[in-house]
């Protein structure tokens, strides 16, 4: 079985002194949802980046279904950033027709089943939704995409409980054994009832990475109260 | 509903605990058909991929069976249902046993508080 | 996927372009009907006596400073828009989505480069028929100033401009028509240059740490003086050797003025083409979004 994600000796170095990420070596493995744990600063960011390809490592590798970070990846790989990404004067409509434009696997009707079911008019503009309403529906471009890997960088981080409740859901439920999601995040507990997996990361070091089960049956505890012991010192 | 769950103890186990108890209970009855993995979890918002191991550990201990036809069903073996119904029981009684024994109740006390409170039900019914 | 790119990048440009074109155009007219003020035929005519100063003469004058105010602005105007729809797609927190399209770095930037040079050709093509526009109404005015008939003029340019030609041919040396060539390609070729180092040096300024978005406008000022001291130093350099060669006439400083203009392109064509390899190295390798 061939892995989803590999990192090869990954590292990446700002102004020649600054290892955010200090040689990674991981394997991913398709149809489990994974989260990337770790305080600010550990380098989950920086390796997202490089996976979606917005940041270029300085060593090292990665390869995306056997393919090396690129048009083919890109187009397999649907990205969720911290951040707004949309533009003020478009309307919902205009960006979902954009990005059905330049990915083949994006599914218009979900979109539109996503958007009504969170009372999202689609005709509205980008400028007048509210930041949460933003980043819903940033949420729901992603999920509409039939991708082999879904990176989400801190999705339910300043986002009212019900839509958390629905990110949660659409994540299960969009599930596909052949794909895999990657979800970077601080909010563990939230979050820890639908991992399969996490990944802890420090110093830009990876530290730990093992199946959520693992740590509970070791050692009685949530990852949130485990993790807590690993990082407090 | 989200089901509710325990953040220190695996998913899974907490999954079949719950799944056995709707079995027992009837709620899924013998022979009946049950959720569909990804329906199951979707419904207890958890990972798929948790809720196929706890099928798989049900499967395991015989109390879900997986035909080529009619999908995922309850067994049928009333024997096995039974002596995990007992088992279910037990466990509850003897943590129950144990715990009044630890606030320092004989056993007729304990066999007399237990009378009592079923009586009770019964004048409330 | 470039036709796709270029279908969105155009889109976003549209809007702004279609609204110059409007702007230019009623500035046009307002600039033309504002010749109907009997003050240009009185400055033309024999007849300047009696000739009070109304309102309509104040229109006049205000249509003919308008026009050229909006239209000296215009261009540069529309290329700072540009500039900074490029730096909005590409270097701001949409470059998030932008850089994750399933498409390589140097289609992206040929897109951007090739929607800014299509409507700033328009733009381009759209002045210059103002201008002629206007170059036209002041002919007329003069015209009827003077009494002159339409036709007449024409044949007495004509023969004028015939005559041009072939001084500056046999004198000076100087091919007229080889210099229109010169002058087209050039129209061609302009937006495409200023396109790229407008959107070469804002790309040039991703190379820093912090205050991007100034360096790469403190990149595109240098780079334009840059080419502005060259020119001049092309300029100078013709000049002088045309002083000292000891053959100076008007068909000589034609024949510089050529020069000067041919060499000129070439190094901004020469400069523009380093800045699009520049920029797309930069784009494969060192971006990084904050």
């Amino acid at each position: 079985m061939s892995e989803l994600i590999e990192l090869m000796n990954l590292s990446k170095t700002y102004d020649s002194k600054f290892l955010a990420v200090n040689n990674v070596n991981l394997k991913l493995p398709k149809g489990k949802i994974i989260g990337l744990l770790g305080p600010n600063g550990s380098g989950k960011t920086t390796i997202i980046k490089m996976i979606a390809g917005v940041l270029q490592p300085t060593e090292g590798s990665i390869l995306v279904n056997g393919n090396p970070v690129g048009v083919e990846s890109k187009a397999k790989v649907a990205y969720l950033p911290d951040r707004t990404y949309l533009l003020g004067g478009e309307t919902i409509d205009k960006v979902i027709k954009f990005f059905a434009d330049f990915y083949e696997d994006f599914s218009v009707e979900k979109a539109y089943e996503m958007l009504k079911t969170l009372d999202i008019d689609p005709s509205r503009k980008i400028k007048t939704l509210s930041k949460g309403t933003k980043e819903k529906v940033q949420l729901i471009l992603v999920m509409s995409r039939q991708a082999d890997l879904y990176i989400l960088d801190e999705p339910i981080a300043g986002v009212d409980p019900a839509a958390r409740d629905f990110i949660l859901r659409t994540i299960i439920n969009n599930y596909n054994p052949e794909a895999s999601v990657l979800i970077s995040t601080h909010l563990i507990t939230d979050v820890e009832h639908v991992l399969d997996e996490v990944i802890f990361m420090r110093y830009g070091h990876l530290v730990l990475y093992t199946a959520v089960d693992n740590i509970r049956e070791k050692y009685g505890k949530s990852v949130d109260a485990y993790f807590r012991e690993v990082f407090s010192c | 509903m989200a089901w509710e769950l325990d953040s220190d103890r695996p998913i899974y186990t907490q999954l079949v605990e719950r799944i056995q108890v709707q079995i027992i209970s009837g709620y899924y009855p013998p022979g009946g058909k049950l959720p569909s993995v990804r329906d199951l979890a979707a419904v207890a918002a958890v990972n798929p991929n948790t809720m196929q191991k706890a099928f798989a550990e049900l499967e395991r201990e015989g109390l879900i069976v997986t035909q080529r036809t009619n999908g995922r069903t309850v067994t049928e073996d009333e024997t096995l249902l039974k002596g995990i119904r007992m088992q279910m029981a037990r466990e509850k009684v003897d943590v129950f046993v144990q715990t009044l024994k630890e606030l320092g109740f004989s056993q007729q006390e304990i066999l007399s508080l237990i009378q009592d409170v079923i009586e009770g039900e019964g004048k409330n019914e | 996927m470039l036709k796709k790119l270029l279908k969105h990048d155009l889109k976003s440009i549209n809007g702004v372009g279609c609204m110059m074109l409007i702007v230019m155009a009623v500035t046009t007219l307002f600039a033309l009907l504002s010749f109907k003020s009997p003050m240009w035929e009185a400055m033309f005519s024999d007849s300047a006596y009696g000739f009070k100063f109304g309102i309509a003469d104040l229109i006049g004058i205000i249509g003919i400073i308008f026009y050229f105010i909006i239209v000296s602005v215009m261009s540069f105007v529309f290329l700072i828009f540009l500039g900074y729809n490029f730096y909005r797609s590409m270097y701001s927190d949409r470059g998030y989505l932008t850089h994750t399209l399933p498409v390589t770095q140097s289609r992206l930037f040929l897109s951007k480069v090739l929607s800014g040079a299509i409507w700033t050709f328009v733009i381009n093509l759209a002045m210059m028929f103002s201008f002629l526009a206007i170059i036209v109404g002041i002919i007329n005015v003069i015209l009827s100033g003077a009494g002159m008939e339409w036709g007449v003029f024409w044949k007495e340019f004509s023969m004028e401009w015939s005559d041009f030609v072939e001084i500056s041919r046999t004198e000076g040396g100087v091919s007229i028509g080889s210099f229109m060539v010169v002058l087209g390609i050039f129209f061609l070729l302009s937006p495409v240059i200023s396109v790229v180092i407008m959107f070469g040096s804002l790309t040039l300024g991703q190379l820093a740490k912090s205050a991007r978005a100034v360096l790469g406008v403190v990149w595109y000022l240098l780079i334009l003086f840059l080419l502005m001291l060259i020119s001049y130093v092309i300029s100078f350099i013709s000049t002088l050797s045309m002083f000292t060669s000891g053959e100076y006439s008007d068909m000589m400083m034609l024949k510089d003025y050529q020069y000067t203009y041919s060499i000129t392109l070439v190094v901004q064509l020469i400069i523009a083409v380093v800045l699009w390899i520049v920029s797309v190295k930069i784009l494969k390798k060192k971006i990084n979004l904050h």
